[in-house]
This record gives C-alpha cells, structure tokens and sequence, in this order.
C-alpha cells in the first residue's frame, strides 16, 4: 500500500504543476493589458509604469512564474483588484459556505441515491425500476439552472415555504436550515441521478454472481444477502463517484450559488470573472483545481484499500 | 437490415431519443416558417401574456412570441452542441491516437489532459470565455476544449488495445506508414465507442452552452438563444412562470434525446456493455 500511494502522490506532482501554470496563465492571455485595469482607464503613464513595476509585469515570464508560485505556496495569492483584500482571505472567508453546501448536498444524495438504486435493482424492470431510472435519467438532462428556478417558483413563490436565496447562519439553526435545503437539494439532483444509476448497475452485476448464490443457498435471508453480501460490493464504485463529485461539486457550485446567493467560493470566481478582477479568478481556479486533484487522489488512495487489486495494476 | 440496426431499433428509449432529435431538426430547420411571429420584434402591449392562441407559448418581457424564440433557439443549440463536440472530438482523438501510438508522447499528452481534467468544466468554460470574449463561437470553442481530454482518455484506450491486434501488426509488418495505420486501420475501428460518447457528449455542450448563456457569457441579445430565456424570465418568476418554463423544457427534450439516444446506439454498438447501466 505504501508504494502505491507514494506512486500516486508522485503522479500528483506534474499536474498540480500544470494546474499552477494554466493558473498563473490568465493573467497573461486575458485581452488588453491588466495593469491599465488596474491603474484605471484614464490614469497617466507614470502610474501605469509604477504598477507594472509593484506587480514584477516587467520581468520575464518565468522570473514571474516562479515569484507566483513561490508566493502561493506560503499562501499568498495576491490582491483582489476590487477590494484590495488579500485574495487567501477572500477566499477562506467563503470556503466554509461553499463546504457546507457541498456537504449537506453530497449527504442528501447519498441517503436518496443509494436506496433508490438498490430498490430499482431488487426490483429490477418493475414500475419501481422504470420509475427511478426514468427520474435520474430526466435529471441528467435538465440543466441545473433551470431546476433550480422551478424550485424557487413552486418551494418559494408558490408555497412559501422555503426563502428563495442567501444564507443565513449555519444549517444545524432553524433559520440556516430553510435556506440551505433549495440549493443543496438543487445541487444533489445531478448526483441522485448518477448514484443511483451506478448503484444499480452494481447492484445487478453482483447479485448475478455466484457467491451471491452460494449465500442465498445457505438459507441467508434477502436482506441479508442483499444488505451484507451484495451491496458492500456493489458500493466500491460508488465510493469513487461519490469522492468524484464531491471534489467536482466544491468547485463547480458556480451556477447553484450564483442563483441562490449562496456567498460561497463559486459565486465568489463567478463575480470576479464579470468583473475581471483576475487575481481572485486565478485564487479561485488554483484553490478549485488543487481540491480536485486532492480530493481524486484521496478517492483513488480509498479505492486502492477498498479494492487491493487495484494496488498492484 | 443488420444485426446493429435490429438492436438498436429494439431500444425503445433510443428510437424514442433519435425520434426527438429529428423532430427538433425538423423544426429547427423549417422555424422561418413555422414560427408564428417574428422571434425579435417587439411587442410591448402583449408583454408576459400567457399561453393563447395568438401566442400559443405566452410572450416574454418585450412581447415577443417564446414559441418562435423556442423554435428559431433550436437551430442556435443544436449547432451549439453540434461543433463543440466537433472542436472537442477532433482535438481530444488527435491527441489520444498520438498519445497511445507514439510512447514518447504519451506521459506528456496525456498529462496535459490530467490538468485540463482538474478543472470542474463549468468553471474551465466559464473562464475560456472570460478570457476570450462572450461571443457563439468562443461558447462553441469554450465547451469544446472541455470534452478534449475525456476524448483523448477515449481513443487513447482505443489504440492501446487495438494496436496489439494481429490486423495491425500485420500492417505495420507489411510496410504501412504510421499515418496509414493509425488513420486506417486503428481510427474506423474506434469508431463505434466515438460515436457512442459523440452523442452524450453534444447532450452536455448543449447543457454547457445553455449555462454560459444563463450567466451572460453566451450569444448576445436579442438572439434567441434558449439558456438567455431562462435566465431574462427570471425577474418574471411571480407574475409570468412560463418565461422561464418553457425554454428550460426545450433544453431537456434536446438533452433528453441526446441521452436516449447515445444509450440506444452504445446497445446496438456494443452488445457486451449489456443494458444494465442504460436502463
């Protein structure tokens, strides 16, 4: 196990490299020359000059390249162009919103997924089946947004049950809890789907197999044999969605949090896009992208104990 | 008829999405004379209207008939979801057939793919279009650079197991040219699994291409573009639901077919993937 995972933190190391190159490339090919957007339209050329020079714009790329990076390593991801507050903290500042709501997401899919593809696979080409296997597929193809609208047009206009956006404290209070439940729920329907679908999936493959046989041979009761024998089994690829989408949904809740108000680190990269403010975007793409990695590593290292035979591939 | 189509038509679910999809060429195509208004002109009197006869979709903020944005909207995201893929497709299997035949390449490219894969895709085609400008062909370029490396992953896998097949050392001891044997041989027996991706993949370009439009970095008013619709009928939501309503269902029969349909032909392609993940 050891080699394996010194394996694959050494395979980690050229793509966060990269992922630190593209990120450090933004602010290089946006159009236009940045420091006139920072210095402002109109500002005379000895202020354009002075910032260039503050910024080390006047050196060569890889002298850059290098200072960029030394400098995010000890956390340091420069200012926002906005604020004028250092980028790290803007972005730690609204990384615990972005993590709850990733969170109570990736719970709620989990707790719906999963029962949903065991039924539709115990049940297989029942009504149960059709029913839950036409319901993930349809929200495959919904876009999210537009989910997300309906939500608000029946859970918050209509019924009033629900506020229709912000955040308001964290979701163990009352009051955090009712406006958590839209956007979280919003952002679950896309891994409802692909859990369910997967667990389904894994389950028929393994309830064909023939320990599965053997147990039931011996009198194991269908629960167990479906609780105990079948779906610890059919759960190993799940793992590795799960992992996958939570790192993908703790970076690309751009459209959930942009709609719902959610001061997350999307909506945080999506304002700083609209109004160019590109050492924030490029905090936010390298924080969003090194998560990833981080967290497909971990998956790949959990797959790895969960499934020894992966290990020596 | 051969054994693929029998299969393929037996699908329902995917007789079902390539009936959809033609349907909505069909309308795409022929929206100029469908549509019963003009998709642009203004008609403040009848703002938010609800579905009549006269506006058998209801009207938008402007007036304007959604029935024809809808229909006039098909042609944008159909050919939105059509070239990105085309841009994503060609890119992605260039890199994966160099990457899987030529060693040397292959730890570079395919690291590359790895990096452009640590970027959740909404958030690498919202930043393509940032730096490049909201315009339809920089969401069509934006979308299709994100589908490059799970092509690339896609072929790639395709050469390594074909290249060990006895047809292609038989070509390649025969005196064929590198080109020969990957364009010729390696490339029209990858097809099938390409095609079967195609198909799921311009069902999410259409999805992504709908979201830059929702956050203003996709075509341009007044266009019609069905993402935008959504997205204008937002502020509307109490008074006129249907702004937004409709549009958003013409994303997910688009989507919806696309889906359908790449399950149906990966069936018929390849009958050892079994319906288990499809049903």
């Amino acid at each position: 196990m050891t080699g394996y995972i010194l394996r694959r933190l050494f395979q980690t190391v050229p793509v966060l490299f990269g992922v630190s190159l593209l990120a450090f490339a933004i602010m290089h090919v946006v159009p236009g020359d940045p420091v006139r957007l920072i210095a402002g339209p109109d500002a005379p050329e000895s202020v354009v000059q002075r910032v260039r020079a503050e910024l080390g714009l006047e050196r060569p790329l890889y002298v850059q390249y290098w200072s960029f990076l030394s400098r995010a390593l000890h956390g340091d991801l420069g200012r926002s162009l906005r604020s004028r507050a250092p980028v790290t903290a803007e972005i730690l500042s609204r990384f615990p919103a972005t993590l709850e709501l990733t969170t109570v997401s990736m719970v709620m899919a989990v707790l719906v997924g999963i029962p949903l593809g065991l039924v539709a696979a115990v049940r297989r080409s029942s009504w149960i089946d059709y029913a839950a296997m036409g319901a993930s597929l349809s929200s495959l193809s919904m876009p999210i947004f537009w989910i997300a609208i309906v939500a608000i047009w029946l859970f918050s206009l209509q019924l009033g049950w629900l506020p229709v956006s912000g955040r308001a404290g964290p979701f163990w209070e009352w009051d955090g809890l009712r406006h958590i439940v839209l956007p979280a729920a919003t952002l679950a329907t896309t891994s409802i789907a692909i859990i369910s679908r997967l667990t389904r999936s894994g389950m028929l493959d393994v309830l064909g197999r023939e320990y599965v046989t053997t147990a039931r041979a011996k009198g194991v009761p269908p629960a167990g044999v479906v609780g105990k024998h079948a779906l610890t089994n059919a759960l190993i690829p799940v793992v590795t969605v799960v992992g996958l989408q939570y790192g993908f949904l703790l970076g690309g809740a751009v459209v959930t949090e942009t709609i719902f108000a959610w001061p997350g680190v999307g909506r945080l990269a999506m304002t700083a896009i609209l109004q160019r403010d590109y050492p924030v975007v490029q905090g936010c793409v390298l924080l969003v992208a090194v998560v990833f990695v981080l967290v497909n590593l971990a998956v790949d290292l959990l797959y790895g104990w969960l499934d020894p035979r992966i290990r020596y591939e | 008829m051969s054994e693929t189509a029998q299969r393929f038509l037996r699908h329902r679910l995917a007789v079902g999405g390539l009936a959809l999809i033609l349907l909505l060429i069909v309308l795409a195509l022929a929206a100029r004379q469908l549509a019963p208004h003009d998709p642009i002109r203004q008609d403040l009197p009848h703002a938010l209207a609800g579905p009549s006869l006269e506006f058998p979709l209801g009207t938008d903020e402007f007036g304007r008939c959604i029935l024809s944005r809808i229909l006039y909207g098909a042609r944008l995201s159909l050919l939105v979801g059509v070239i990105a893929t085309t841009i994503g497709a060609g890119a992605g299997i260039l890199c994966g057939l160099v990457a899987g035949y030529v060693p040397r390449f292959d730890a570079p490219v395919m690291r590359s793919m790895d990096v452009l894969l640590a970027f959740p895709s909404i958030l690498l085609a919202i930043a393509v279009v940032a730096a490049l400008g909201p315009s339809l062909v920089n969401v069509m370029i934006a979308v299709g650079v994100r589908s490059i490396p799970s092509f690339a992953r896609l072929a790639r896998s395709m050469v390594l197991s074909l290249k060990e097949l006895e047809f292609v050392q038989g070509a390649t001891a025969l005196g064929a040219s590198h080109a020969r044997v990957l364009f010729r041989h390696i490339l029209p027996n990858s097809v099938s699994p390409l095609l079967v991706f195609s198909s799921m993949q311009i069902a999410t370009a259409i999805l992504l291409a709908a979201i830059l439009s929702f956050l203003g970095l996709g075509v341009q008013p007044p266009t019609p573009e069905w993402g935008k619709m959504v997205s204008d009928g937002r502020a509307y939501l109490m008074e006129a639901p249907h702004v937004s309503l409709f549009p958003g269902l013409a994303i997910f029969v688009a989507v919806m077919g696309f889906n359908c349909l790449g399950d149906g032909l990966r069936d018929a392609l390849d009958p050892r993937a079994g319906r288990v993940a499809v049903e």
